[in-house]
């Protein structure tokens, strides 16, 4: 499921990424683990930090504060595991996140128009106003796509 | 008891078929030392507890029981480096692909070198002799 699609739900988990502060549909959300040990390899693969085991998974980390922020989170509290579609295939992912996830409702708004590409909309709560993250568009951002490659810099 | 024809071969597929255990050919070695090197005096220095050690490491390794594929978020270089990641130990260890550092002409290439320094050495030894 895919956070555009995710959109008619109402339900978004609130995470601290960096310095941001972004929704992610609560649908893709499967875990939320405590700060368990990276494992770290070489690779050459954009925005992976290493994986993590989680429930008998190997589960790869993505540094989506990099993306967001242009910065690797120093000391994330959890890691946000949530179902990515790469491809045709569902897999999960973790995001390192540095503050207090919670649980919010509200309808998600279209992105605005020049907008970066991991952007799927936007989610009114109270005052504040939170990104919502499009997944897909991330991992289009950590993976080289056939015929040219996005990276942060082109989508931010 | 080890056979005393048993070659490195046949001691790796031992390991791997779960024949035997590195650690149980380590100690049978190291009796079969205790037994006979009196006589041929073949050993200067030995280091059992580092050679049991390296065999319990071998062993850990042969229970390698499976190899999970490289999550699809890895797309770089090392989908070619890399046959999967094993879990053991709790350590992610990933299990290296061969044939992924070189190609079929390098592998061909290192043989033929491998091989024409292994005739100079043993041409050099003849005329020594």
């Amino acid at each position: 499921m895919s956070a555009t699609e995710n959109a008619h739900g109402s339900s978004f988990v609130l995470l601290q990424v960096g310095n941001n502060r972004v929704a992610l549909p609560a649908g893709l959300v499967a875990e939320l683990a405590p700060p368990v040990r990276l494992h770290v390899f070489p690779h050459t693969s954009k925005l992976i930090a290493g994986v993590i085991v989680r429930r008998g998974r190997i589960v790869p980390v993505y540094e989506a504060g990099v993306v967001l922020g242009g910065r690797r989170a120093s000391s994330q509290r959890f890691y946000l595991i949530a179902r990515w579609q790469i491809g045709n295939a569902d897999e999960l992912g973790a995001i390192p996140v540095n503050g207090e996830c919670e649980l919010a409702t509200g309808e998600m708004q279209p992105p605005a128009m020049n907008g970066p590409a991991y952007v799927a909309g936007t989610l009114a709560v109270g005052e504040d106003s939170f990104d919502v993250l499009n997944l897909e568009a991330f991992t289009s951002i950590c993976f080289p796509i056939a015929g040219g490659s996005l990276n942060a810099e082109s989508l931010s | 008891m080890i056979p005393d024809s048993l070659t490195i071969d046949a001691a790796r597929s031992s390991i791997q078929e779960r024949t035997t255990t590195a650690l149980a050919l380590a100690e049978a070695h190291y009796a079969r030392i205790q037994k006979e090197d009196g006589e041929i005096g073949a050993f200067l220095t030995l280091c059992k507890e580092r050679a049991l050690a390296q065999a319990d490491r071998i062993d850990r390794m042969a229970e390698i029981a499976a190899v999970y594929p490289l999550p699809r978020g890895f797309t770089g270089d090392e989908r070619r480096w890399y046959r999967g990641l094993a879990y053991l130990d709790d350590s992610v260890i990933p299990v290296v692909e061969p044939t992924g550092f070189l190609t079929p002409e390098e592998f061909q290439r290192l043989d033929r070198a491998s091989a024409a320094a292994a005739f100079q050495r043993e041409t050099e030894a003849a005329v020594q002799a």
